[in-house]
């Protein structure tokens, strides 16, 4: 048998347990609405661990992560920054959220938000904002799945088909299974990205330097700038300080506002496991540093590949690795995608259905999660054909993306924490905020100061949000109560 | 929440936001002293996100007790603002 024979048959391997566990996970959920989208509330520890960290660490991170460091050096830094920094409020955000899906009945963002600030534009701006946002960050999944593929077996199997294949059984577990689906297999998928980073982090730079040290000696005598923060931009020009720092704060306040992480706050068993999810995913966020590593270990390697993000796979079949080796680095990327765009997939048909037509059309629990299924294929076959293209059409999307999901942080915050803020001040600011993030991702040019969209967007939105909320008339003591202390206001008055 | 659980939360939320963003950064932007061999600002960009399992496992313990079984609640009785 031929090299790429044996790792494409290490794949399908791969490819097949997932599959097993995705459709077996499902068997004891119960076939309603609250088990497709929130798993029953019945999610512990380890899964909630994994599904947390699988999710945050995408193919951007285990291949753009690499490429980052290769490329734009201690630019990449900035991923190693936000992630236990943002998860830090979700100590008690988190388990405040659970409570008042529990007390409401609530399996998305758009329902707490709607349910605070009643009116029906709340579901269906946080639907669109959900889609246009989620679409694209599917895309690059399905691509980066595609990339590594067509990598290791030398091209015998292109893009499209790995594409293909790799969601094709996606799509299959998620539909059968639901949010189960996306627990297990991330929580297998997960120990793999954990074990395949940290071995292959540690074995290149001995390998290709014989050390850890003796590597970044070499990168310091050569290319010093790699190493000294904010790095490089993508095209090679020093970044600057501002947009570094932006970066970081647009990602701390954004990453817990994705759909497919914040709905988690509904499927956890109790407060306490969130709780505790929040003080062990900073275990997780270490696996960065192998990470980096492996990135930095391709800077003075001889040879360079085409593109910054193939530096993985690139090193992997360069450094003439045992082939078991290859075909397990292979299943590590598969799974950094499969375990972030599946729940995106999930997370996104859920919310087009419960925020963008439940509120509008009467359908039964039933209809519903037919109608989830159904979005689960065209979602799927959407950002398939986006992924065949060459990806160009999405890159304004794509760079809004963060942009546009870190407007979710004031209405998320205002609707649990702040008594005073009415609908019209939530509804002002999401739109301001959003128009203002996408305009200047659409006119770069307009940015002076190269500061993250997505910050710009909060600079507006947050007085918005305060001013016109009270310029309106406050809220109802009692129904604002609900949501500011929802284990202890009084139920009768909702 | 008791004042100082309050107090540490936020002082080390801040620190840790001003550490690993421009100005904080600058000062601890360099590659020596190396340590495990890796860059002094790799290393100082990782300690903070191993302190921040630190301050909470702390704050899970003034809060909720460690040893506590999944249905404990916060000894101040409930009050999560």
């Amino acid at each position: 048998m031929e090299r790429w024979q044996v790792i494409a048959v290490i794949i399908f391997i791969y490819l097949g347990i997932t599959l097993a566990i995705g459709l077996m996970a499902g068997r004891k959920q119960s076939k309603s609405v609250t088990g497709y989208v929130a798993g029953d509330r019945d999610f512990g520890l380890l899964v909630m661990y994994f599904v947390t960290g699988a999710s945050v660490f995408s193919a951007f991170a285990f291949l753009g992560g690499p490429g980052w460091a290769y490329s734009r050096g201690a630019a990449a830094f900035y991923i190693l920054s936000y992630g236990a920094v943002g998860m830090f409020p979700w100590y008690w955000i988190g388990p405040k959220t659970a409570q008042v899906g529990r007390r409401f009945g609530y399996v998305t963002q758009a329902q707490l938000l709607a349910g605070r600030f009643p009116s029906r534009a709340v579901p269906l701006l946080v639907a669109l904002i959900t889609i246009v946002a989620s679409v694209p960050y599917i895309t690059l999944q399905m691509r980066g799945a595609g990339i590594v593929i067509e990598a290791v077996t030398e091209g015998h199997i292109p893009l499209a088909w790995g594409a293909a294949l790799a969601y094709g059984i996606v799509i299959w577990y998620v539909l059968r299974s639901g949010v189960m689906a996306v627990g297990w297999t991330n929580t297998f998928q997960g120990i793999f990205m954990l074990v395949i980073a940290w071995t292959l982090g540690l074995y290149l730079p001995f390998r290709l330097y014989g050390g850890i040290g003796p590597m970044f000696d070499q990168i310091m005598a050569s290319r010093p700038e790699l190493l000294s923060a904010p790095g490089l931009t993508s095209s090679g020009e020093p970044w600057n300080w501002a947009g570094y720092s932006s970066a970081v704060l647009v990602s701390l306040i954004g990453m817990q506002m994705w759909p497919h992480l914040f709905m988690k706050a509904f499927t956890a068993r109790d407060d306490r496991i969130i709780r505790r999810t929040v003080i062990l995913f900073p275990t997780f966020q270490l696996f960065l540093i192998p990470v980096f590593l492996i990135g930095f270990a391709g800077v003075l390697f001889p040879s360079a590949p085409a593109d910054a993000d193939f530096i993985l796979p690139f090193l992997v079949l360069k450094t003439d690795l045992p082939v078991l080796v290859v075909g397990l680095f292979c299943a590590g990327a598969l799974s950094a995608s499969m375990s972030t765009g599946d729940t995106i997939i999930h997370s996104s048909a859920s919310v087009l259905v419960e925020d963008g037509l439940a509120p509008f059309l009467e359908m039964d629990d039933h209809t519903a999660r037919r109608m989830m299924r159904g979005l689960v294929l065209v979602i799927g076959a959407v950002a398939y054909w986006f992924a065949l293209d060459d990806g160009t059409s999405l890159v304004a999307l794509l760079l809004g993306a963060y942009g546009m999901i870190s407007q979710f942080a004031p209405s998320v915050l205002a609707a649990l924490y702040w008594k005073r803020a009415t609908t019209p001040g939530m509804l002002a600011g999401l739109f301001v905020g959003t128009v203002t993030a996408m305009f200047f991702v659409l006119n770069p040019e307009a940015n002076l100061w190269g500061v993250h969209e997505g910050i710009l967007g909060l600079a507006v939105h947050i007085p918005t949000l305060i001013v016109v909320s009270l310029m309106t008339s406050p809220q109802d003591a009692t129904h604002v109560a609900g949501f500011l202390r929802p284990k202890t206001a009084n139920r009768s008055a909702d | 929440m008791p004042p100082s659980v309050r107090f540490v939360a936020w002082a080390f939320f801040l620190l840790n936001l001003g550490a690993v963003v421009w100005p904080g950064l600058t000062y601890f932007n360099r590659v020596e002293p190396m340590i495990l061999g890796l860059p002094f600002i790799m290393v100082w960009l990782a300690g903070w996100v191993v302190t921040s399992i630190g301050v909470l496992v702390w704050i899970e313990h003034r809060l909720h007790g460690l040893t506590s079984g999944p249905t404990s609640r916060p000894p101040s009785g409930g009050e999560n603002t």
